[in-house]
């Protein structure tokens, strides 16, 4: 589990962390786009500058992100085998054998995938690393706000996020407990055949489930007890602000999508 | 004092048991800057009372006048802003993903503009001695912290009337302390009345009146001190022995005979050195055989 980065979050004080995470999410949502408009070596080459310096300017170390994509490294290569060995016909032709083609646009196609790959990660994990999970919340809920005019319940599903978020760590302390009650009682996890195993799941499963609504219980009538009746009619204590610094953040996008649009011409 | 709460025959009866009613015709009233304590066993009612003060639970008899406002399906929210409540299990209450947050949701609730929640929430987390621990999230907080940013909660929104629903029943004993000193402050400070529902004897003890229910009916009601005085029945109660009748209980089977009915630790202490310096006045030293 500590192997992986994802929906870590890391503490650093740097520009990038304090950014607004509407920003943060946005921005992060852009540069796929960004990083499939990219069809040539040079345009890939300023996309990795950029991602570069955005990493850069977070203060966070290259090696934590070298470490996050570790355990994703073999889906990627095998992605990457696949365009390699099976793709159509095209260019010079390498190396043939039955139905497996080592062609030159293979060869040009899967470094692009890995590139890709490489890229999107990166910038997600620097997303995450930098951004607290409840500002994350947070800043989905503001930027899902326009759904309302589509009926979607913006404001409760911002209340489930939330609630969601704050029980995480709780649920996680409560199956450690129950495992090792479990434990006590003579059950093994992670022991025995495949049928075994799903079976010793059973018992940690279940008090699991029951104490989960057991809480939602107690919580809903505390909130009740607290005023809550529709979350519509309520007024915001955390609240996003955008500042300077995420509008420059746009305007480095904007040059880098230029130089981008420029290079695809080329 | 005018009352601020009166409850008349209240009865309830829970929609999956069939058998005796939880609330059976309870009538009570509750003054103004009272401290009253609830006690009795455990599924005597007194949780369900509670929640049906709040309008937390539809009772299906009988009538509850909060700060003069009848309690009826249209009144509910008008009631319960005047309610502040603080359940058992620290952890299930906590609705905020931080500290802060979770002062902050009443007022939320209440539509309270953004610029008065700040200084609201900070005044409630400094009275409450959490103001460190602003941005802490629940899960690195302990039971006793947890209790009290839930009293910050409701600091902040500054009901007249706080309900304790064994509010420290799962604390460990400091924890226990700490709030309930915070509790009696409010209680001077803001003339707050205080309903607590509780196995705690210093809770019960720190009440101006106590009620006891049993079976859903409501069967004594009386000071403290003299439903402390009733010793050993305490326990069948649903409350723990004092500790000083404990005391008592111990010196009567040693030959000694302290004063009759409830003292508290102070009177206890007082009698004890009063009956001691008299002794001393002429030594006697117990003789050995």
């Amino acid at each position: 589990m500590s192997k992986f980065l994802f929906g870590r979050y890391l503490p650093l004080n740097s520009i990038v962390h304090r950014l607004d995470p509407r920003n943060k999410l946005l921005l992060s949502f852009c540069y796929i786009i960004l990083v499939f408009l990219a069809n040539n070596w040079l345009s890939y080459l300023i996309l990795i500058a950029f991602t570069l310096g955005a990493i850069r300017a977070s203060t966070i170390p290259l090696r934590i992100f070298v470490r996050g994509i570790r355990p994703l490294i073999w889906l990627i290569l095998f992605t990457v085998a696949l365009q390699l060995l099976f793709s159509p016909t095209g260019g010079h032709v390498y190396f043939h054998w039955t139905f497996i083609n080592v062609t030159q646009y293979g060869v040009v196609n899967a470094g692009y995938i890995f590139i890709r790959f490489l890229l999107i990660i990166t910038m997600s994990t620097l997303l995450t690393l930098s951004t607290q999970p409840l500002d994350i919340a947070t800043g989905l809920a503001s930027l899902m706000k326009p759904l309302r005019w589509v009926r979607v319940p913006v404001d409760t599903l911002a209340m489930m996020l939330s609630i969601a978020l704050r029980f995480v760590p709780t649920l996680m302390d409560e199956a450690q407990k129950i495992m090792n009650a479990q434990r006590a009682r003579g059950v093994d996890f992670g022991e025995g055949g495949l049928i075994k195993q799903a079976k010793a799941l059973l018992p940690l499963m279940v008090p699991l489930f029951i104490s989960a609504f057991n809480r939602a219980e107690d919580l809903s009538i505390a909130m009740e007890a607290r005023g809550y009746q529709d979350s519509e009619h309520r007024s915001q204590y955390r609240i996003l602000t955008w500042q300077r610094r995420d509008t420059v953040t746009w305007l480095i996008f904007a040059l880098g999508l230029a130089l981008i649009l420029i290079c695809r011409r080329w | 004092m005018e009352n601020i709460i009166e409850v008349h025959q209240l009865s309830y009866q829970y929609p999956d048991a069939s058998e005796r009613p939880a609330l059976n015709q309870i009538s009570f009233d509750v003054r103004a800057g009272e401290w009253l304590a609830i006690v009795g066993h455990n599924g005597s009612g007194k949780s369900t009372l509670a929640k049906a003060i709040d309008g937390l639970l539809p009772f299906t008899e009988g009538e509850v006048i909060v700060g003069g406002v009848a309690l009826t399906a249209d009144t509910v929210w008008q009631v319960r802003h005047q309610i502040g409540m603080i359940f058992q299990n620290p952890d299930n209450q906590f609705v905020g993903a931080t500290v802060e947050d979770d002062v902050a949701f009443g007022l939320e609730n209440r539509q309270v503009p953004r610029d008065q929640m700040i200084k609201q929430v900070a005044e409630a987390l400094q009275r409450v001695g959490m103001a460190d621990f602003a941005q802490r999230a629940p899960s690195s907080l302990s039971g006793g912290q947890k209790q009290r940013v839930a009293l910050a909660g409701i600091v902040a929104v500054a009901p007249k009337i706080l309900i304790l629903d064994e509010a420290t029943s799962m604390l460990d004993p400091q924890g226990r302390q700490a709030m309930l000193a915070l509790v009696r402050e409010l209680h001077e400070t803001q003339h707050l009345t205080v309903i607590s529902i509780t196995h705690d004897i210093d809770e019960a003890a720190s009440a101006n009146r106590i009620l006891v229910v049993d079976d859903g009916r409501l069967v004594q009601e009386d000071s403290p001190a003299a439903i402390f005085a009733q010793g050993e029945r305490l326990i069948e109660l649903g409350l723990d022995v004092p500790f000083t009748a404990k005391l008592a209980t111990a010196l009567r089977q040693r030959g000694i005979t302290p004063p009759s009915g409830y003292q508290t630790t102070a009177e206890m202490e007082e009698w004890l050195w009063q009956s001691l310096s008299n002794t001393s006045a002429t030594p006697t030293k117990p003789t050995h055989p």
